[in-house]
């Protein structure tokens, strides 16, 4: 756990999926480093439709490990824009680099205010 | 305590102005169920049905079973629950839970019923306003034992507590085991490696040869809620479809989730945990927990015979050598409490009976059985059950009515124990016609005498120099609590 | 053409596959499904729509691709190379409990591959893994060369409806003398349990439905027709069914009134735990 990190320059949600603004109003998805050590090595991800809408909480992918099959909780509501294309045949980006080449979709928010964690407070949540 | 070899049998207080008159339903040991009137006049007997309790509905119905099995071979299961009219018909029954092969009986199906059950309309199968037990439809909730085993528990054979709801035609529609739900109840380790070594183990002690079982919980009470103002307020736990039961030997009371099966309010095991539980004090072995139903004085709170006694697991103590039976009182509580805060909104105790605490408390004392009803005039009518004593008491205690059971066991239990009984409006029972409220002055005692005795005060006097009289209070050996 | 295994660490399955091909003469490549990833995560990728996992969302192993077909689970591995479609019917999903295997029925197998279906059982019974052999009452003979070869750990015999009922649900008709020969069996057989299995079958029309508490009332009359025993211990489950909302406890409780109009010792039975 120690070796774990989260930084601080975006959102969390208790689903174990991050948010973070980018300079235009969007939004990057992706998993946090306490889910993609849970999953172990992922084989698979099932992503969704570009255009399609999700609500906060709700799954919009599947992530496959050998050993599981998890469900992506979206961390705010809003509309896919894009998708990571490269996860489709390097899955594995979401072990090696869950906050940077690993992200999964990129989202038009559509309402930001909506409750999510900061970094401590996930941190404090992976305590309990 | 000194009770007295001869004394007065029937009614022996009543005020017709401030009691709230009507039908009682009394069990009688190895006789049935009797309905008497205020003057204690034995209106109808209906002989040999057992009662566990009996219950008297409207129409002149009552509630009961046509026996006990053998209890060589359970502890207090009834073979049924029967619903009968006026003129001893089986209306509805009830007996399709297990079925039953006992050497030297017929096999056949049995309720295995035992301490409560409740019909539909009604939530604590007593009056209150506008909530008649339904007599030609309904569900029936109906208490049963069933044998499990559970090594959460302990190691050895349980008899478990098991609520059926059963349909008018007699098929159980919902099922409810206590035992799944026992690492829910918050057993402290002491009081599960009491429980694992005797949980209220009672193979071969009542009975020669009985199969040993262990009786773990010993459900005696089971209620629904009914509308609350808890619940109208949003509190989701106390939804009227919920169960209140409580567990004589676990000192627990608790509330089930109709949905889910999950417990969603309790008191016990322990009452040192809370503040709130310290004051509300130990609640030991306790009969008949129920919410008053709506329409009743003090409605929405939580009415219970706290009886003391013995019961409990947990730290072995000097009365309690193997922490069995841990916790432990010489006298019983009536207590009414919100079910919210916990505080005590009104008790009937050996203080508000007269008789001073410790010294005397023991006067008012059923270790078992036992029950309390609330009365629509704000009266309870207390059993104290042990030695079939009933009382009927005014919000400020005083006794406005009182029985005592005049028949005693010679087949069962040699008491004059009565379980549990229940007060009915003159309505519920038209075939018994009008009935004269005759007044019962209580009896001086002081001057009260048995033929051939001698009347009260000294025949002659001497008075004496320098002594000084009495002081009041005067200290004893004892001190007083309260 | 070449066959290739996906097989993991410690997998008792795995091995009796390998033993097994070993033993025809047949060569293979084995890779870890978790070690070798780069094998076996293409391959994964390309074939995850014909793969499965269990409630858990595991997946079961061994996987089998021969460059035609793919298998996967070594019941369903087993019956392919040793009858080709032929056992299709009688093997199911066979889990991944340790050292336990479900999901073979014994009562589906079809005339004529019967000894495919011994070899399968004595295969697995070797390789050191316990059989839960089910039967619905039909091929009593053949149940009982298995039991008598100590070819199943668990025997459940499932009583899938009335007489009437057997061809839409078990895919063929039950005879009054065949149950009583199976409910025999299952009576001296170890850890033998006989339950009434609510499952999920189509209609004349095609239409997904579930035996009704009546029809279990009916299903209980049939058995008791056939042993004459109203105090035979008999359970009653439900099996889930894709489409139909999972009954729960709770629900089974109709069932359990009808079934003990006949069968007095009927309970319901909780969801399996070894």
């Amino acid at each position: 756990m120690a070796d774990l990190t989260y930084p601080s320059d975006r959102r969390y949600h208790a689903g174990h999926l991050w948010a973070k603004k980018n300079p235009d109003g969007t939004w990057l998805v992706g998993i946090t480093d306490f889910a993609q050590q849970q999953l172990g090595e992922v084989i698979f991800v099932d992503l969704p439709e570009v255009g399609a809408h999700f609500d906060q909480g709700k799954s919009c992918a599947d992530i496959e490990s050998a050993k599981v099959v998890s469900e992506a909780i979206i961390p705010l509501s809003g509309m896919i824009l894009k998708v990571n294309e490269a996860l489709v045949n390097t899955p594995e980006l979401l072990n090696s680099d869950p906050y940077g080449e690993g992200w999964l979709l990129r989202l038009a928010a559509d309402d930001a205010s909506e409750t999510t964690l900061d970094a401590e407070a996930y941190k404090a949540l992976l305590q309990e | 305590m000194g009770h007295p070899t001869i004394y007065p049998t029937g009614v022996t207080i009543y005020d017709p102005e401030k009691a709230w008159n009507g039908y009682t339903i009394v069990s009688a040991p190895d006789l049935g169920a009797i309905l008497i009137n205020m003057n204690g006049a034995e209106l109808r007997l209906w002989k040999d049905v057992h009662g566990f309790p009996n219950k008297i509905f409207p129409g002149g119905h009552i509630m009961g079973s046509t026996g006990t099995r053998n209890p060589k071979y359970a502890l207090q299961d009834q073979l049924d629950v029967v619903q009968l009219d006026w003129d001893g018909n089986i209306v509805w029954k009830f007996d399709k839970a297990e079925f039953i092969e006992d050497p030297g009986s017929p096999s056949r199906w049995m309720a295995r019923q035992h301490h409560d059950f409740q019909r539909e309309g009604s939530t604590v199968g007593y009056y209150a306003p506008g909530a008649e037990p339904k007599i030609n439809s309904g569900n029936t909730l109906v208490l049963s034992h069933k044998e499990v085993h559970c090594p959460y528990i302990s190691d050895k054979p349980l008899l478990d507590d098991v609520i059926y709801e059963v349909n008018w035609e007699g098929d159980i529609i919902w099922e409810w085991l206590c035992s799944d739900h026992v690492e829910e109840m918050g057993f402290t380790e002491a009081a599960r490696n009491a429980m694992c070594r005797d949980p209220n183990y009672r193979g071969g002690t009542l009975i020669e040869n009985a199969p040993g079982v262990g009786d773990w919980m010993h459900t005696n009470s089971m209620s629904t809620l009914g509308p609350n103002k808890w619940f109208d307020a949003g509190d989701a736990r106390f939804h009227p479809d919920n169960i209140i039961i409580d567990g004589r030997e676990t000192n627990i009371i608790c509330i089930i989730d109709k949905k889910t099966g999950k417990l969603v309010w309790k008191v016990g095991p322990d009452y040192d945990t809370s503040p709130e539980l310290k004051a509300l004090g130990w609640i030991i072995g306790q009969h008949h927990a129920h919410m008053i139903p709506r329409g009743l004085p003090g409605e929405g709170n939580i009415l219970v015979f706290d009886n003391g006694g013995w019961a409990g697991y947990g730290n072995p103590n000097p009365g309690a050598p193997k922490g069995v039976k841990a916790a432990q009182r010489d006298y019983s509580r009536v207590l009414e409490f919100d079910p919210v805060t916990l505080k005590i909104v009104w008790q009937y105790t050996p203080h508000e009976a007269g008789f001073l605490i410790p010294l005397d408390a023991s006067r008012f004392y059923s270790p078992f059985i036992s029950s309390a009803q609330r009365l629509p005039n704000g009266n309870t009518l207390i059993t104290e059950g042990s030695d079939g004593r009933l009382i009927e008491v005014t919000a400020e205690h005083e006794i406005v009515w009182e029985y005592i059971n005049p028949y005693r066991g010679k087949i069962s239990l040699p008491m004059h124990m009565v379980y549990r009984t229940y007060r009915a409006p003159y309505e519920w029972v038209p075939q018994a016609g009008k009935q004269k409220e005759v007044a019962i002055k209580p009896a001086d005692t002081a001057t009260f005498r048995m033929p051939g005795a001698a009347p009260l005060g000294p025949q002659s006097t001497v008075a004496v120099k320098g002594t000084i009289g009495y002081y009041s209070g005067a200290g004893h050996c004892v001190a007083a609590t309260e | 053409m070449p066959i290739t295994l996906y097989t993991g660490k410690n997998c008792a399955r795995c091995v009796i596959l390998k033993e097994y091909l070993a033993s025809r003469g047949q060569s293979f490549a084995a890779y870890d499904f978790q070690d070798d990833k780069d094998q076996f995560n293409p391959f994964y990728r390309a074939h995850r729509a014909a793969l499965h996992r269990d409630d858990e969302n595991r997946l079961e192993i061994p996987i089998y691709d021969d460059g035609v077909v793919v298998k996967q689970g070594i019941g369903e591995v087993l019956a392919y190379l040793l009858a080709g479609d032929a056992l299709a019917s009688c093997v199911g999903t066979t889990g991944v409990l340790h050292g336990w295997i479900s999901n073979l029925n014994v009562s589906a197998c079809p005339a004529g591959e019967e000894e495919h279906f011994l070899t399968m059982l004595r295969l697995l019974t070797k390789g050191g893994l316990q059989v839960i052999l089910d039967a619905d009452g039909r091929r009593p003979e053949l149940l009982e060369q298995v039991l008598k070869e100590g070819l199943a750990a668990r025997l459940m015999l499932n009583i899938l409806g009335p007489a009437e009922l057997y061809p839409a649900i078990a895919g063929g008709p039950l005879v009054p003398g065949d149950l009583k020969k199976s409910i025999a069996l299952a009576r001296s057989a170890k850890d033998g349990v006989i339950r009434i299995l609510v499952a999920p079958y189509r209609n004349s029309a095609g239409e997904l439905e579930r035996l009704t508490p009546v029809q279990a009332g009916a299903a209980a009359e049939f058995v008791f027709e056939a042993c004459a025993d109203r105090m035979l211990p008999v359970f009653i489950e439900a099996a889930s069914g894709e489409g139909l909302p999972d009954l729960r406890e709770q629900d089974l409780l109709p069932y359990r009134s009808k079934v003990r109009n006949t069968l007095v010792k009927a309970e319901i039975r909780k969801p399996e735990t070894h």
